[in-house]
């Protein structure tokens, strides 16, 4: 189970986390807990769908400590931090589109990491975040109308 | 369609968004088999302290270490000895036995709590050994009770005949059951253990020797 699966748990972690420390804890708790939770497994969904479940659960968990403790540090550097770096410097697509993507809700961010970014068929996702296909399929709209927005001027320039 | 243009430009943009390296497998699963393990280890902890074998093992130390107290402090003031026989004897006592008689009740209480665990050890022990539930903690608890028994046999409990008579059965099979220990799955032994208990009436004379209620109560009662 754990050869089979780890490659995509880990780079689903990866991928939402961008931190190769927590991509790996996170990894590590999936496994630990499907394998205690084995036996409770009654193999009506796949077991690459049932991994997921626990590897989103434990992701979305993770984060949410994660971000409450960034907040704080960010709180502290706010009052004594460095700037931004120097203004008027234009970062390029891909770095506009990664903040983009971060500032994006939980659920928009994890449907479109998982179907855009590393191919997730939208059953796939809907079974793993234990919501409707159409569910999953209207996030990734809104997800995508979302980057659109941020990315506007850009998406101007690039049209014309 | 512009729209759509633009989405596939961004998804193609994307596709460098965190981009994960070689996933650490090997590191990870050592960390996961670590993890596990001490996870068990704790598991283990906590079912050992709250089995109730180590409750029953706790309830006996401390109605043992009431009695050697009381004892202690009452032998100065009575001037008994220690290794006075017990007397087990409905009889009321008047005040100036009250001191001793209290001793023995404790001492009676822990051994009545011994014989008690006793008997719910032996009730489920050819079970567990045919069942291959005997694990490591069966076996650690069969040792205990051996040494509870021999604790008892040497206390002022051990004195009175009927306590005496059962601890030393009691002491006899519970040394064959932890040579069984040592040679597992030997059938002979258990079927020889077993009728042993059989033939002696083991058990209905343990059930006859432990009052009806929770012998907590017992404590309670003397304290």
């Amino acid at each position: 189970m754990y050869d089979a699966h780890v490659d995509r748990i880990y780079r689903l972690a990866y991928r939402m986390t961008g931190d190769e420390d927590l991509a790996q804890e996170f990894t590590q708790e999936t496994f630990i807990r499907a394998f205690e939770k084995l036996k409770q497994f009654r193999g009506e969904a796949a077991l690459s769908t049932w991994l997921h479940s626990i590897a989103t659960s434990v992701i979305y968990n993770g984060m949410r400590k994660v971000t409450r403790l960034n907040k704080r540090h960010v709180d502290l550097n706010e009052t004594t931090g460095p700037s931004d770096g120097p203004a008027g410097v234009e970062p390029d697509l891909r770095k506009r589109l990664a903040v983009a993507i971060d500032e994006l809700p939980h659920g928009y961010k994890t449907v479109f990491v998982m179907h855009d970014i590393e191919g997730y068929k939208h059953e796939e996702i809907a079974a793993a975040l234990g919501v409707r296909s159409g569910t999953s399929k209207a996030q990734l709209s809104r997800a995508r109308a979302k980057l659109r927005e941020a990315l506007a001027d850009y998406a101007e320039e690039w049209a014309s | 369609m512009m729209e759509d243009r633009f989405d596939d430009v961004l998804k193609e943009a994307a596709q460098d968004y965190n981009a994960p390296p070689e996933t650490p497998k090997d590191l990870m699963w050592a960390r996961i088999e670590a993890t596990r393990q001490e996870r068990e280890r704790r598991r283990q902890q906590v079912r050992v302290l709250y089995s109730p074998w180590t409750r029953w093992g706790v309830g006996i130390a401390a109605a043992l270490a009431i009695g050697v107290g009381i004892g202690r402090l009452t032998s100065v003031d009575s001037g008994d000895s220690i290794g006075e026989p017990v007397a087990i004897s409905p009889e009321p006592t008047t005040s100036s036995e009250s001191a001793p008689a209290t001793r023995h009740l404790a001492y009676k209480v822990a051994a009545t709590q011994h014989l008690s665990r006793a008997e719910m050890f032996l009730t489920s022990f050819r079970m567990n050994l045919a069942a291959g539930t005997a694990d490591a903690e069966f076996w650690t608890d069969a040792g205990e009770l051996l040494a509870g028994t021999r604790l008892l046999l040497d206390s002022p409990a051990g004195n009175d005949p009927v306590f005496n008579e059962l601890l030393g059965e009691l002491e006899l099979v519970l040394v064959q059951i932890v040579q069984l220990s040592y040679e597992r799955g030997n059938e002979t032994e258990l079927e020889l253990l077993t009728d042993g208990i059989r033939r002696k009436g083991l058990l209905p004379r343990l059930r006859t020797a432990i009052p009806a209620g929770p012998a907590t109560g017992m404590v309670g009662g003397v304290l």
